[in-house]
């Protein structure tokens, strides 16, 4: 009996083995491959990394930025630096809903304290996410937390599941066909930085042209959980005791109508939050919209984003008093080098525009 | 909505798995009702519980009152009801009991019925006949579970099986999620006794259950769900399609079909095997099959054992002269075709012109025995058994395009259409203009030749493990997974609960 027991007990302990070790070897592969399917956005639409990057950022921004393409599009962090030594940082993503902003930052104030919060109000209009794909861009590189899974809960798109979000692979296994050289390069190693402090550099030129009429709608009152999460930031703001800026930025389209302008105008006032309507202030910054944009007037390219941030940044300072950085070492080392980094592309964007009529890395996307 | 391939689903069989694993024998009926119970309900909603309790509660009071009945002898055994003799009020029972469950199938699935036949009539014609669909909840289960209710049901009346005391326990049968979305139909003898009372689940069990399952998975969402977006592609423009094209998608239709269904059958049997619970097979490699009737025999069998226990033999089978034998075929084909859901693409596709293939070969025997005969050649040569599984593939794929045709005039399109010039449209890419990319048509080529290979072995081998040892067919489990994770078509965008049966 005991001999048949101690066999059994073998028996016993080697299909453990058997089946731990399998799992193992599962496990990693499912890693392994995973690593490997996940879009590593180098090629042509670099948003998709903006949220990891925040994290390899110095976290001392006394200017924290938030919103979506209007906001990480048309304000350089680099220009604000070099012309104010202005610490700044746009989270900032396409098509980025109030309420991700909101999580967003919300996560960032766990790792700094901002002067001032300065929030994109375009957004306010967007009723839901239009896709699926810009929700990934802003949640993927995001670390897990409380916040990223109320983010995702409160943004998501009909069919999206958060075990998506926990194993990527679910969502990602049907790229095995199209992986490129850089998944392969950067499935094991860090990607390079593409953005400028949350800035995405374009320095290609096509004038604004008038966008076809917008489909009227019947109802231009704001989604009522864009507000509610607008006063989430408020609060938020509140606090931690930072300063809260709304600001519509000179994109031309979508048209901000005027009934957008009297609800925010209406919000900032009973709330007495400072409002920036950039778009009552193109001459002021100096925005040339046949040279100053990159996409016929729906963001602006690097030289209109430097005039504006010039703008804006002198107004910042001035009212409330943002530090001048250049001096303090630490900090300048690393923005400087950025700063050079940034110039450099913004040279070499120009001269590849001017020879060729059109940037090569971004051609695929526009078409 | 709750699938077979979701992972809802498969929390849902861990959650019952873990509990099962921690009451007692007796108490893992219970876990498996309320497993079922949270499938019902999530996979097909409110109205598919109600509407199943109904059936259920009326299968189990009629199954005890036909117990309660004299089996027969007339008046001198009694009476039954009010006087009619005991037999008689058995039968009326009977009927009455079958029509219920009969009836609320009708409804729910052949109000439009009618209108098919006037659209029908319309197409042959070239009169279009338009009507508007009479909106029915739509009832998941229901084609299966009335049929495993009417199964038992008469074999009570038969005294073939004893009518259960306990409701849970036959509600178990007639709602357990392992058949209820799309069969099998299952018999009281069988799987109920066996969800009555699961038997142990050993180790390799477990290893058999899951290679099954992940066999179900890979048939399905790596093998079918590539070839829906040859089918899809072909179908949804047919008419720029001509030639070999047309031929391609009928096959692929073939193929997608029978990898659908089948790959379901096999997920059902291996979750019910992990849980002690043995269910009825439905396939049996039916592409092999060297005849028609023989293909009908592998090919859905618990539909073709349902219809030909409860109505080729009480019609008389062919025991009553060949064109009673014709017409009892033509009776269960007819029946097959109209519970596929009323349309006369699957009356005719899945009915009766398989019954013409039958009766069609019945009669033209003689010739081919006189030509085997004449020519010398075996009958049962590796070719010619291979000429005639080609023909039988053929033969169904033609009725296949009906089955997945919209109308009688696509249908005839499409088959017309395969005798012409090979041409795809404009915006097609050569043999890749179907659909599918060329990375994914090598991964479909693949996975044929995989299926190819393990439907070779189970004709050869039966149940025998591809591979023996424990530590081979954990390691396979495990490949399996991946290579299913890696290659299968799910996700976003796609539906879990797409099974083709599950309309039925």
């Amino acid at each position: 009996m005991k001999h048949l027991s101690l066999t059994a007990d073998r028996r016993l302990r080697r299909r453990y083995g058997i089946v731990s070790a399998a799992l193992a070897v599962f496990l990693g592969a499912v890693w392994l491959a995973q690593l490997l399917l996940v879009p590593k956005y180098m090629d042509n639409v670099i948003e998709g990394n903006f949220t990891e990057e925040y994290y390899n950022s110095h976290f001392d921004h006394e200017l924290l930025m938030v919103g979506n393409c209007e906001a990480y599009e048309n304000i350089s962090p680099m220009k604000l630096w070099e012309e104010y030594g202005i610490t700044s940082y746009i989270r900032g993503n396409s098509n980025q809903l109030i309420p991700q902003s909101y999580y967003l930052l919300r996560e960032a104030l766990r790792y700094e304290k901002p002067k001032v919060v300065l929030l994109n109000i375009q957004a306010m209009a967007v009723e839901e996410q239009s896709s699926e794909e810009y929700n990934r861009m802003v949640f993927d590189g995001m670390r897990w937390s409380k916040d990223k899974w109320q983010g995702i809960m409160a943004s998501r798109t009909e069919g999206e599941k958060m075990a998506d979000y926990l194993f990527p692979i679910l969502r990602y296994h049907s790229r095995w066909s199209e992986l490129s050289e850089a998944d392969f390069s950067y499935a094991f190693r860090q990607k390079p930085t593409k953005s400028y402090n949350g800035y995405y550099l374009r320095a290609d030129i096509r004038p604004y042209t008038e966008f076809p009429a917008e489909r009227r709608r019947s109802d231009y009152t704001f989604p009522e959980k864009n507000v509610e999460y607008l006063e989430q930031i408020v609060r938020l703001c509140r606090e931690n005791g930072i300063k809260l800026v709304l600001m519509k930025a000179p994109s031309m389209y979508p048209v901000w109508v005027d009934p957008y302008e009297e609800q925010i105008r209406e919000f900032a006032d009973k709330e007495g939050i400072y409002y920036i309507n950039t778009l009552e202030h193109m001459d002021e910054i100096g925005l040339d919209m046949s040279a100053d944009t990159y996409d016929e007037g729906l963001h602006l390219n690097v030289y209109g984003a430097e005039k504006l941030s010039v703008w804006l940044g002198r107004d910042l300072k001035e009212r409330y008093g943002l530090t001048d950085f250049r001096k303090e070492e630490g900090v300048a080392v690393f923005y400087n080098q950025r700063l050079e980094e940034y110039r450099q592309e913004s040279k070499e964007q120009k001269e590849e525009f001017e020879k060729l009529g059109y940037i090569r890395k971004y051609k695929a996307q526009e078409e | 909505m709750m699938g077979y391939t979701s992972l809802e689903f498969a929390f849902l069989v861990l959650a019952g798995l873990l509990i099962s694993s921690l009451v007692r024998q007796q108490g893992r009926q219970w876990v498996l009702l309320a497993v079922s119970l949270v499938f019902m309900s999530m996979a097909g909603g409110q109205w598919t519980v109600v509407f199943w309790f109904i059936s259920t509660v009326a299968g189990f009071l009629a199954a005890r009152l036909l117990t309660a009945c004299p089996a027969s002898g007339g008046e001198q055994a009694g009476s039954g009801f009010h006087g009619v003799p005991g037999h008689l009020g058995k039968r009326w029972l009977l009927f009455a009991a079958v029509a219920f469950q009969l009836g609320l199938l009708a409804y729910f699935k052949y109000a439009n019925l009618p209108h098919y036949i006037l659209e029908a009539w319309g197409e042959l014609t070239g009169r279009p006949y338009e009507f508007e669909e009479a909106e029915r909840i739509s009832l998941l289960g229901i084609s299966f579970y009335t049929l495993m209710i009417i199964g038992y049901e008469i074999d009570v009346y038969r005294g073939e099986t004893a009518a259960v005391r306990s409701l849970p326990a036959f509600s178990l049968f007639t709602g357990y999620f392992g058949h209820f979305v799309q069969g099998p139909i299952d018999t009281y003898q069988e799987t109920g006794q066996s969800l009555a009372c699961p038997g142990k689940v050993s180790f390799g069990d477990v290893q058999a259950g899951s290679l099954e399952i992940l066999a179900g998975l890979f048939k399905k969402l790596v093998v079918s769900e590539r070839l829906s977006v040859i089918v899809d592609t072909v179908y949804g423009d047919f008419a720029s399609y001509k030639g070999w094209y047309l031929l391609f998608a009928a096959v692929a239709f073939s193929l997608q079909l029978y990898t659908d269904f089948s790959g379901c059958m096999d997920v059902v049997a291996g979750v019910s095997r992990l849980f002690g619970v043995r269910v009825a097979k439905n396939f049996r490699q039916p592409y092999f099959s060297e005849s028609i009737s023989e293909f009908w025999r592998r090919w859905h069998i618990t539909l073709g054992a349902f219809l030909r226990k409860y109505v080729y033999i009480p019609l008389g089978g062919n025991r009553k002269g060949k064109v009673r034998k014709y017409f009892n075929i033509v009776a269960v084909f007819f029946l097959s075709g109209l519970w596929h859901g009323g349309r006369w693409t699957f009356i005719i596709g899945t009915g009766l012109l398989q019954c013409a293939y039958m009766i069609a070969g019945e009669i033209l025997e003689p010739l081919f025995s006189w030509f085997y005969r004449l020519s010398k050649i075996r009958r049962d040569s590796v070719v010619m058994k291979s000429v005639r599984r080609v023909r039988t593939f053929l033969l169904v794929t033609i009725g296949f395009v009906l089955f997945r045709a919209d109308s009688l005039t696509m249908a005839g399109g499409i088959l017309t259409g395969m005798f012409g010039a090979s041409c795809y449209p404009e915006y097609g890419e050569g043999v890749f203009c179907c659909g599918l990319g060329r990375a994914d048509f090598g991964v479909l080529l693949v996975s044929l030749a995989i299926l190819l290979f393990m439907s070779v072995w189970r004709e050869k081998y039966g149940e025998k493990p591809v591979v023996a040892g424990e530590g081979r067919r954990t390691a396979l489990c495990f490949a399996s997974l991946f290579a299913v994770l890696l290659f299968g078509f799910y996700g976003r965008g796609y539906d879990t609960a797409a099974f083709i049966y599950s309309r039925f």
